[in-house]
């Protein structure tokens, strides 16, 4: 069968974006085969409607009830990325399209996520990055000279030179996370 | 009764309530979405991904307890515990009906 192989990146908090994108390829008759959400195999479909749910498990183990109790509702069970699941049912109707039916559960899926200690790393990450850039622009402005040049001077030429754009090397790499964190909140917010 | 189950659990939400009541009888969690759906005249109908994370919730927080496994289907039933939270709520709901009809408690 004919398949094909598309690279994309969605964020901890793209999932919704991430379901229509998948939404979408099927309609134009290509459905999602497996993933590592880093790349996204997908095969010849038939151009039908069909929604798209992810869920985000407390856990990445594959739990059987779990799966069954999704195949009860309706839901064809995609396959599995880490704590990710993904599953699609074909849109008849306006009914129960959805892997969540209230807020309640709605917010768990959200904690669950805030808690995820990938991005709870990034986001501390992001912050002592801040937390550089701001010292070394504020000794840069206040002390004017190297902070530490009377004792080892190396260290003090490290501090001038290097700090600076380590830390904004790591404010770069952790602002996509920042960013899904905030996302993340405003949802939560949103739903209160 | 631990203080924080009360905070928790009452008031209830409307799927949390329908929950625990259907688990006075022994049931799997598809069970409990098709007999709300009927008892309900369709106006709840509880998601898969919401019945199963209320479940979990409940069974760690002592509410429902598992008792066996049936063709990959979770059963479950109320306890003691479980029982005594839906005795409150089901005062409050009667409350509420009451008073909402013009009528003292």
């Amino acid at each position: 069968m004919e398949s094909k192989i598309e690279k994309k990146y969605f964020g901890i908090a793209e999932f919704a974006e991430e379901e229509k994108w998948l939404e979408y390829h099927h309609k134009n008759g290509w459905r999602l085969i497996k993933t590592n959400r880093n790349k996204y195999q997908f095969e010849r479909c038939n151009n039908d409607e069909w929604v798209y749910q992810i869920d985000f498990k407390e856990n990445n183990s594959l739990d059987e009830d779990y799966i069954q109790m999704f195949k009860d509702c309706g839901w064809e069970y995609v396959v599995q990325c880490g704590r990710w699941f993904y599953f699609r049912k074909k849109k008849e109707g306006s009914v129960d399209l959805s892997i969540f039916s209230d807020r309640s559960s709605r917010i768990d899926l959200y904690a669950r996520m805030l808690k995820s200690r990938q991005l709870v790393v990034a986001v501390a990450m992001f912050v002592i990055a801040c937390i550089i850039e701001w010292l070394t622009i504020f000794a840069k402005f206040f002390k004017g000279d190297s902070l530490l040049d009377s004792e080892l001077p190396w260290i003090g030429a490290f501090f001038d030179s290097a700090l600076p754009w380590i830390g904004m090397g790591l404010l770069v790499a952790t602002a996509f996370s920042a960013k899904q964190y905030i996302k993340l909140r405003k949802m939560v917010e949103n739903l209160k | 009764m631990n203080e924080k189950i009360k905070r928790v659990y009452i008031p209830m939400t409307e799927t949390g309530f329908y929950i625990l009541y259907c688990l006075q009888n022994e049931m799997h969690g598809y069970n409990i979405i098709q007999k709300v759906k009927q008892m309900t005249n369709e106006d709840v109908i509880i998601s898969a991904g919401t019945m199963y994370g209320s479940l979990s919730k409940m069974e760690k927080d002592g509410l429902i307890q598992f008792t066996k496994e049936e063709q990959k289907r979770k059963i479950y039933i109320i306890t003691e515990l479980g029982t005594k939270i839906l005795a409150i709520e089901l005062k409050r709901i009667e409350r509420l009906y009451k008073n909402s009809k013009g009528e003292q408690a």
